[in-house]
């Protein structure tokens, strides 16, 4: 077994080690309503040890995926230069930082919701080709793996921010009754839905053996190229032929064209993909909705009826106040001084810089509005929430939709 | 952030238009508007290019035509060159301008007030406090009891000092100027980086091509540059066997080597006088620096044509007359071979091509169909021929009378590496600025202002704490020191969001 | 006390706005392309002419001076020519002058092309581009019109002074006329 065997091994383990994490801490904070004899010194002893054993596990995990991170630099460089090893690093800093952040306040019920979403976003990275590529000469620096590494645990941070702010909309808003706040819950519920439904349809539909193939002017180069679908074509190119559809429920041709204004290479491809994702992830909400009659967010604020409001706030603002200064330092910072050395200009408004600073400058506001304004809760965690949002675009939008100098770390 | 009783400055009444001014800038509120407003506008520019990634000539055409109507009114509003305009650029300034009186406004009374602070707080002020307790004791016990505290609240860092039967506890007083330390750093990055480009001299961003062997004036500095070499190296076949990788074209390296000269003074032929100050091989990661220019491996374009060699030949006896290179860039007037023959430059096209008239022109300066008319001199022909010579075109047929014959024998190329110039003296500014801001946000985020009061009345100790924020923690802090102390205090007694 | 507050108030306030108002003229106002203006004293350059001599812009003072950028490549430029020498003859004895600066050609192509055209106006080689950037040369040809006092004027456009120091495109007569008429001692 040479070095970069063991690494895929090591990776691959942090990621099943890091599901029954995920388990363990659900366990802990859904099984005290399992028995509604348990004393409450039972239930508290429950979830307790349930959430010690998520935590070590989580721990194990993260040696492991340190260990994929150690040798696979060994083997080559250090992962981080293209979607693949940028996501499954992305999901290490979630994990470091909810491991900081769990030391502080010992709250299981954290883990149950960070966990998922870790698993979540690692999974995604299994989407983009895992292979050691050659490093290009734009990227052979230092400061590849200090920019990358710092403003990725600031993000990280800003996860962790995110789902304790998720956590404490669940707790505070009365989901029972329909108002704003549960919509915009619910809202927040399917998109997350639909994050899951596109990566279990491409493992499905990639594992199945799927394809649906079509020709496409390639607007940059005036060449005809193949472009290659792996979910079943709602939409197909703008431009160019069906060269070849495998029937899916009896979808044998694109339903419709994409619009012609959508003309860069593969542009059809990703409103395909989203249009996709969209419908498949409403199917689930309404099956969902169905089977438990009630709201989703009903069912996961159940989860933390019990918790201190102003333990989970101050957990969400401690998150993003320690976040903050890594993700200025290593997203805008360090950012400034590579560029300064790579292209010869600190700044130079290219779309990905454009978008730190957006981040930068929304967390910024954050700050203002909880410190000088005095925001807590519904607020505060609304924008914890969507500043999380900020920073996914920023991290995966931009490459995938604008184009720009960073454009080589895509897909 | 709460601003300890003194009123603010601003907030006395003052109607005049630069107590308004001032106020409007002062406000917190405002400055968190302009953050908003300049985030918006920056997410309006990210959705079509911007013009200075594009190098267009007619950038409305372009996008009227890849984007439509909408194209078209982001055009006009002036979205496509938004981070250069002059409204952008406003709103950073007056960003700037609320950053500077915001600060102003309440560093000098948050000074003031920390240090003007009394021990003795009353009862009311201390119940008032988020976290507040209050226990009962005895007039013999609390000497006792406050000395206990004290040594407790010193053991985990706290400043303790006592006014007879009163304690104040405080700890990280100064993670109060982080936010005025950071803003400090942010005027001075906003600065430098709106002076930069306003300042003459200050910044230079130039481009340029520089041929192999070619020194090229920087324009506007005293420097020359020359192109020694430009180097691609691929990935070897081992290393791209090791990682399974198929692209045998993936670039590994690519490098100028360079060599920086300095203007001393001027050579009696009106030359520049040169001297050697810097020589580095430029890689994309590693530019050449020399005080404060910076020379970068930008672009380049591999094998371009450079000499042209040429053999004479008698056409008769199939006999060489030997050969003859032309540089395609800088041709001699005429070149000596041996045997007495002269060929003479009588005309070049470096790019030929034809006229409605079909007279010979030239289209380019880039000699890329280069075209001599020779005249070709030689023992049996005194007083030359003329001889066309273009690449690819035989040329037997008009030139059938002629002895000698110039035959293309060979092209040497050359590569040329794009080198981008900067310069920017507003850079140790803004690089001071980014380290006073990331100082002033550690202090601020990292560490808490925690202050914890007690007084002794009528029988009862009552306990007051605040913090700027980290509730929890200083929740937590305070039962450590009353359980350390030898108190216990229930824990719903001591109130986390009492007020 | 309150009176001294307000007007540290209104320095402080001054400072500020003077600083971002300067800022933000500078980008209103100055524009890259324009790297000179009417009025302007002409950037000096030495370049070597046809006959291998040294000619140097400034010592063209005294005389009006007609700055034509251009190159054998580009066709505007090449009809443009025989104006051009038209004029020189016309006015040469009345002190004008014409100063051609061709861009990145080698002497040959240049002599042989100035020779078909029967041009007797002074061209300089400026193989390096050397000229292009304190000028702010864009597309060519480009032309300048220099006083005796070395001062660029402005270009009228259609009976209007413009405030562009730089004729872009082919000159026509009417062009030439009205120009030259400003420059002439």
């Amino acid at each position: 077994m040479d070095t970069l065997q063991l690494s895929s091994i090591l990776l691959l383990s942090a990621f099943i080690v890091y599901v029954l994490s995920s388990f363990a801490f659900i366990i802990s904070i859904t099984g005290k309503n399992w028995n509604k004899n348990w004393s409450k010194d039972r239930k508290s002893a429950h979830q307790s040890r349930w959430g010690t054993i998520g935590f070590a596990l989580t721990l194990v995990g993260l040696l492991s995926q340190i260990g994929y991170i150690i040798t696979r630099w060994l083997f080559d460089h250090y992962p981080i230069s293209n979607m693949f090893e940028f996501i499954t690093f992305l999901s290490l800093t979630i994990v470091i930082s909810f491991t900081v952040i769990y030391s502080m306040y010992r709250l299981p019920a954290l883990g149950a919701f960070v966990m998922p979403l870790t698993v979540i976003i690692f999974s995604y990275a299994y989407i983009f080709p895992s292979k050691v590529q050659t490093l290009m000469p734009a990227l052979q620096s230092h400061w590849l793996i200090i920019h990358v590494s710092t403003a990725a645990l600031g993000e990280g941070l800003f996860a962790v921010g995110f789902v304790a702010g998720l956590m404490l909309l669940l707790r505070k808003v009365d989901t029972s009754v329909t108002s704003k706040n549960t919509k915009w819950l619910e809202f927040t519920m399917y998109i997350l839905l639909t994050v899951i439904t596109f990566i279990v349809s491409i493992f499905s539909f990639t594992a199945a053996g799927y394809e649906a193939k079509f020709t496409e002017l390639n607007p940059k180069t005036d060449e005809i190229q193949q472009v290659k679908y792996v979910l079943p074509p709602f939409i197909g190119p703008a431009t160019g032929e069906t060269l070849q559809v495998d029937s899916f429920l009896g979808i044998s041709k694109p339903i419709l064209k994409a619009p012609s204004w959508m003309e860069g290479m593969n542009a059809a491809r990703k409103l395909n993909t989203m249009i996709w994702s969209l419908v498949t992830g409403g199917i689930l909400y309404v099956l969902l909705r169905l089977i438990l009659r009630k709201r989703l967010s009903q069912v996961a604020s159940s989860w933390v009826s019990d918790l201190d409001e102003e333990v989970i706030d101050e957990i969400s603002y401690r998150a993003i106040a320690i976040g903050y200064p890594l993700f200025v330092l290593g997203a805008l910072i360090f950012a400034m001084i590579w560029a300064e050395q790579a292209w010869g200009r600190f700044w130079g408004w290219d779309p990905k810089e454009v978008w730190a600073l957006i981040t930068f400058l929304f967390y910024t506001a954050y700050l203002h509005f909880r410190l000088s304004r005095g925001w807590q809760g519904t607020k505060s965690a609304w924008m914890a929430v969507l500043g999380y949002l900020v920073v996914m675009f920023t991290l995966v939008g931009v490459n995938l939709v604008l184009s720009g100098l960073h454009a080589y770390s895509g897909v | 952030m709460r601003y300890e009783g003194a009123v603010r400055r601003s907030q006395s009444i003052n109607k005049s238009i630069v107590n308004q001014i001032w106020n409007f800038f002062s406000s917190v509120r405002v400055g968190i508007y302009i953050i908003l407003i300049i985030l918006i506008v920056s997410i309006m520019g990210t959705i079509l290019p911007q013009e200075h990634f594009l190098a267009l000539t007619n950038p409305k055409a372009f996008y009227i035509e890849k984007y439509g109507v909408f194209g078209e009114i982001f055009y006009t509003l002036g979205f496509t060159r938004m981070y250069t305009s002059w409204w952008y650029k406003a709103l950073l300034g007056m960003l700037l301008i609320s950053i500077i009186i915001a600060s102003l406004d309440r560093v000098i009374p948050l000074y003031r007030a920390l240090k003007n602070q009394t021990v003795r707080k009353n009862k009311a002020f201390l119940m008032q406090q988020r976290i507040h307790t209050q226990w009962s004791t005895t007039a013999d016990e609390i000497p006792y009891q406050l000395q206990k505290l004290q040594n407790a609240m010193k053991k985990r860092g706290y400043n303790v000092r006592q006014d007879a039967q009163a304690l104040l506890a405080e700890k990280a007083r100064f993670s109060r100027w982080g936010p005025y330390v950071n803003h400090l750093g942010l005027i001075m990055i906003i600065t430098g980086a709106l002076l930069m480009t306003s300042i003459p001299g200050w910044y230079l961003d130039k481009f340029m091509w520089v041929q192999e062997g070619e020194i090229k004036h920087v324009t506007g500095t005293p420097y020359y540059v020359k192109n020694e070499r430009f180097t691609i190296d691929l990935y070897s076949e081992a290393e791209l066997q090791k990682i399974k990788s198929e692209n045998q074209s993936a670039v590994k390296r690519y490098q100028t080597d360079a060599i920086l000269y300095e203007k001393v003074g001027e050579m009696p032929n009106g030359q520049p006088d040169l001297k050697q100050v810097m020589n580095h091989p430029m890689t994309v990661n590693d530019p050449l620096r020399y005080k404060k220019v910076r020379l970068y491996q930008a672009d380049y374009k591999l094998s371009e044509w450079k000499n042209m060699c040429f053999s004479i030949i008698n056409k008769k006896t199939g006999e060489k007359h030997g050969d003859f290179s032309v540089d395609l860039y800088n041709p001699e007037p005429s070149y000596e071979l041996p045997n007495g023959l002269t060929v003479v430059i009588q005309d070049y096209f470096p790019y030929l091509s034809f006229n409605e008239d079909q007279e010979p022109i030239n289209i380019s300066s880039k000699p890329e169909n280069p075209a001599f008319i020779f005249l070709i001199k030689g023992p049996e022909a005194p007083e030359g021929e003329l001889s066309w010579a273009i690449i690819g075109t035989p040329l037997d047929e008009i030139h059938s009378e002629n002895v000698y014959k110039a035959n293309f024998k060979d092209l040497e190329t050359v590569n040329t590496s794009g080198i981008k110039i900067s310069m920017n003296k507003g850079m140790s500014i803004i690089w001071t600025g980014a380290a006073i801001f990331m100082i002033g946000i550690a202090m601020g985020l990292y560490w808490q202002h925690r202050r914890i009061w007690l007084c002794y009345e009528d029988g009862n100790v009552i306990m007051g704490a605040h913090t700027n924020k980290g509730w929890v923690g200083l929740r937590k802090e305070i039962m450590s020191i009353m359980k350390e102390s030898g108190l216990h205090i229930p824990d719903d007694q001591l109130q986390l969001g009492g007020k | 006390m309150r009176s001294s507050r307000t007007t540290i108030r209104v320095i402080i306030l001054l400072i500020l706005f003077t600083a971002v108002g300067y800022t933000i003229s500078r980008t209103l106002f100055y524009n890259d392309y324009n790297a000179i203006n009417p009025g302007d004293l002409a950037p000096d350059f030495t370049l070597t002419t046809l006959d291998g001599l040294k000619l140097k812009l400034s010592d063209t003072k005294g005389k009006g001076v007609i700055l034509n950028f251009w190159g054998t490549y580009c066709p505007p430029c090449v009809t443009e020519m025989p104006l051009i020498e038209e004029k020189y003859q016309k006015y040469k004895d009345q002190g004008l002058t014409v100063v051609a600066v061709n861009i990145a050609e080698n002497k040959i192509t240049v002599d042989r092309f100035a020779h078909r055209y029967g041009l007797t106006f002074p061209i300089v080689l400026d193989s390096k581009r050397e000229t292009i950037d304190p000028y702010g040369i864009g597309p060519m040809p480009a032309t300048l019109f220099i006083r005796p006092d070395g001062t660029i004027i402005p270009i009228e456009m259609q009976g209007k002074q413009t405030d562009r120091p730089i004729f872009e495109g082919q000159l026509t007569d009417k062009v030439l006329e009205d120009h030259i008429r400003k420059i002439l001692p």
